[in-house]
C-alpha cells in the first residue's frame, strides 16, 4: 500500500522540492499539498494521510497550532507529523515536539535526508528525533 | 566598596547606623554634666528604637518604604536629642549627617535630598525655639545658618546627581533596545536567507543525483528555480549589506545633478533579465527634469521599487514609470510607478510604507519588505519621500519625490538605520 503524504508549506518552491524528493526516491507515494494551516486541517480530516510534512511559519494558522489540533482530535491523532522549518532555534524544536511532532527537519535539507526521515517515521524505527540540517549531511 | 556578596547595602547601612547611634547614646549616658530627665528619656527611648529598627532591612517589609520611615524618625530623634540636651548650643547637630549619609548610601538620591531638607528644617526649628538653656549667641546663629545652607546645597547636589542618573538610565535602556532590535533583525534576516537556500540546495541536489532519470523539461524547470532563487538570495544579501552600511553611517551620498530618465533607465539594468526590462515603460515630459541625487544609490532605490512592481504585476503584467512635468513642482521631481496587482493592503507594503520609520525592525519581514525598506531609507536620505496612493480604478501606485536642487545648509538630515528605529511591535520569538 502506498503511503499517503500531505505537504504543507506556503512557499510553492518548497512544496515542489518535497514532492519531487519523494517521487524521485523510487517509491510510490500518494501526495497532497496545502499552502496554509487551515486548508491543511481540512485535508487531514478528509484524506487521513499517514504523515504530514509541516512548515511552521505560515500566514494566519502556523504549523504548531495545526500540530496541536491534529494531536487533540482522536480521529487524526495517529497521523505522524514531521516539521520542516527554516527556524532552527531550540524553542521552535521544543515547541514542535511538545505539540506532538515526531521529527524536526531544518531548511535547507538534503532531499535524500527528507525521504529517509519520512520512511523512518512511517516504519516507526527506533531513534530519537535528530535536529540537523541537510547541508551538513 | 565595603559590600560583601549576599549582604545588600541596606543591611550594611542599618548596621553601621546602629553602631554609631548606640555609641553616641552610651557616651551621652556616661557624661555627667549637662544632663536632665528629658534628655535621659530621649536617650533611652532612642536606644530602644535604634535597636528595634536596625533589623527592619531583614524583615519582609518594602525596603524603600521602611528606609524612608527610618530616616525621617532618625532626623526627629536627633532633633529631640539636640533640643533636650542644650538646644542650639548642642554639638549633636553633626549627627544629622548620619541619616543623610545613610540615604545616599542606598543610592536613592531623591531620598537623600529629602533627608537633607528635613534635617535643615528641623535644625532651623530648634534654632528658632532655642532650647532649655538657650543663650543665643552669634556663633550659634552662624552655626544654624551654616548647617541649613550646607544641607540645602547637599540636597541640590543630590537632586542634580539623581537627574543625571535618570538620563544615564534612559540612555542605557535606549542602547539595550537598539541592540535587541539589531539582533532580532539579524536573526530574522538569516532565517529569510534559508527560504531561497532551501530551493537552491534541494533542487541542485536532485539534479545532481537524478540527472539521468530527469527529462530535459524537468531539468530546465529545476534550473529555472535555482536561477530565480539564487538571484533572490543575491538581492537579499545586497539589501542586508545596504542596511548595515546605512546603520553604521558608512553610506555617504555624493549628490550631483542628473537627468531623472537616465537614472530610471540605468536602474532597469539592475533587473534580472531583458524580459523583465521589456515589461517596463518609461514616460517623461520632453523637458526632462533634473534631480539632485547620488546616481548609484538612487538607481538602487528605483530598481528595488520597480522590481517589486514587476513581482506584483505577475508574469505578464506591465509596469509603467511616469515622470511628472517639472512645472508641477519647483522643488521636487515626482516619479510614479504603476502596476496591476500593487496593493496597499499587502502586508509588506503596509509595513514599509506605514507611518513609522522603524520599518527595518518590524514584523513581518520578508525579502520583499527588506528591499522596499532599503529603497525608502535611500530616498529619505536624499531628502525625498516615498508613499503609496490608491488608484480610483483599483490597485495602487508607488510615488516618490527626489529634490531638484542641492539642499540649503542645515537641510533635513534623516537618520536611518536600526539604531534610529523604534522597537515598538517587536515581540519575542513566539513559535507559530
Amino acid at each position: 500500500m502506498r503511503a499517503r503524504v500531505l505537504i504543507v508549506d506556503d512557499d510553492p518552491a518548497a512544496r515542489k522540492l518535497a514532492r519531487d524528493s519523494l517521487r524521485l526516491s523510487g517509491e510510490e507515494w500518494d501526495i497532497w499539498e496545502a499552502d496554509d494551516g487551515r486548508s491543511a486541517l481540512n485535508l487531514i480530516r478528509a484524506v487521513k494521510p499517514d504523515v504530514v510534512l509541516l512548515d511552521i511559519t505560515m500566514p494566519e494558522v502556523g504549523g504548531i497550532p495545526v500540530c496541536s489540533e491534529i494531536k487533540a482530535d482522536p480521529v487524526t491523532r495517529g497521523t505522524e507529523i514531521v516539521i520542516v522549518s527554516a527556524r532552527a532555534e531550540a524553542d521552535f524544536v521544543a515547541a514542535s515536539l511538545e505539540a506532538g511532532a515526531t521529527d524536526y527537519i531544518t531548511k535547507p535539507f538534503q532531499p535524500a535526508d527528507l525521504v529517509r526521515r519520512v520512511r523512518r517515521v512511517l516504519h516507526k524505527e527506533a531513534g530519537a528525533p535528530e535536529v540537523a540540517s541537510g547541508d551538513t549531511a | 566598596m565595603l559590600s560583601p556578596r549576599g549582604l545588600p547595602r541596606e543591611k550594611i547601612a542599618a548596621g553601621m547606623r546602629a553602631l554609631i547611634l548606640l555609641t553616641v547614646f552610651a557616651m551621652a549616658r556616661l557624661q555627667p554634666q549637662a544632663r536632665n530627665s528629658a534628655f535621659d528619656v530621649v536617650v533611652i527611648v532612642g536606644a530602644l528604637y535604634v535597636l528595634a529598627s536596625t533589623f527592619l532591612p531583614w524583615s519582609r517589609y518594602d525596603a524603600r518604604r521602611t528606609t524612608i520611615v527610618m530616616l525621617a524618625v532618625d532626623v526627629l530623634l536627633i532633633t529631640a536629642l539636640i533640643y533636650t540636651q542644650s538646644g542650639v548650643r548642642s554639638e549633636y547637630y553633626l549627627l544629622y549627617y548620619l541619616p543623610i549619609l545613610h540615604a545616599s548610601v542606598r543610592l536613592s538620591l531623591r531620598d537623600a535630598a529629602g533627608t537633607c531638607v528635613l534635617a535643615a528644617l528641623s535644625y532651623f526649628l530648634v534654632g528658632i525655639l532655642g532650647g532649655p538653656e538657650a543663650t543665643v549667641t552669634t556663633t550659634v546663629i552662624s552655626r544654624v545658618l551654616t548647617f541649613t545652607t550646607s544641607a540645602g546645597l547637599l540636597a541640590a547636589f543630590f537632586m542634580m546627581l539623581s537627574r543625571e542618573r535618570r538620563a544615564f538610565d534612559r540612555l542605557t535602556r535606549h542602547y539595550e533596545e537598539a541592540t535587541k532590535a539589531k539582533s532580532e533583525f539579524l536573526s530574522r534576516v538569516s532565517h529569510e536567507f534559508r527560504t531561497p537556500l532551501t530551493a537552491i540546495v534541494g533542487f541542485s541536489q536532485l539534479l545532481y543525483e537524478h540527472e539521468k532519470e530527469l527529462d530535459p523539461t524537468r531539468q530546465h524547470e529545476y534550473l529555472t528555480v535555482i536561477r530565480e532563487q539564487s538571484q533572490q538570495l543575491a538581492r537579499m544579501i545586497e539589501d542586508m549589506l545596504d542596511v548595515t552600511r546605512m546603520d553604521d553611517g558608512r553610506l555617504r551620498l555624493t549628490q550631483t545633478a542628473c537627468r531623472i530618465t537616465d537614472i530610471i533607465e540605468s536602474s532597469l539594468m539592475l533587473l534580472d533579465s531583458q524580459a523583465d526590462r521589456d515589461r517596463v515603460s518609461i514616460s517623461a515630459p520632453t523637458a526632462v527634469p533634473v534631480a539632485w541625487v547620488d546616481k548609484g544609490e538612487m538607481e538602487q532605490a528605483l530598481s528595488r521599487i520597480i522590481y517589486n512592481a514587476l513581482e506584483a504585476a505577475g508574469d505578464e503584467g506591465a509596469v509603467s514609470v511616469v515622470v511628472s512635468p517639472p512645472e508641477e513642482n519647483k522643488e521636487y521631481v515626482t516619479v510614479a510607478v504603476r502596476a496591476p496587482g500593487l496593493n496597499l493592503a499587502d502586508e509588506d507594503m503596509a509595513v514599509v510604507f506605514g507611518p513609522s520609520a522603524a520599518v527595518l525592525t518590524q514584523k513581518p519581514s520578508s525579502g520583499k519588505a527588506l528591499g522596499l525598506a532599503v529603497a525608502r531609507a535611500l530616498i529619505e536620505m536624499h531628502g525625498g519621500r516615498v508613499w503609496v496612493e490608491d488608484e480610483p480604478g483599483g490597485g495602487s501606485t508607488i510615488k516618490l519625490t527626489v529634490p531638484r536642487h542641492q539642499a540649503k545648509e542645515g537641510g533635513p538630515n534623516v537618520i536611518v538605520g536600526l539604531a534610529a528605529a523604534e522597537v515598538g511591535g517587536v515581540s519575542g520569538a513566539a513559535p507559530g
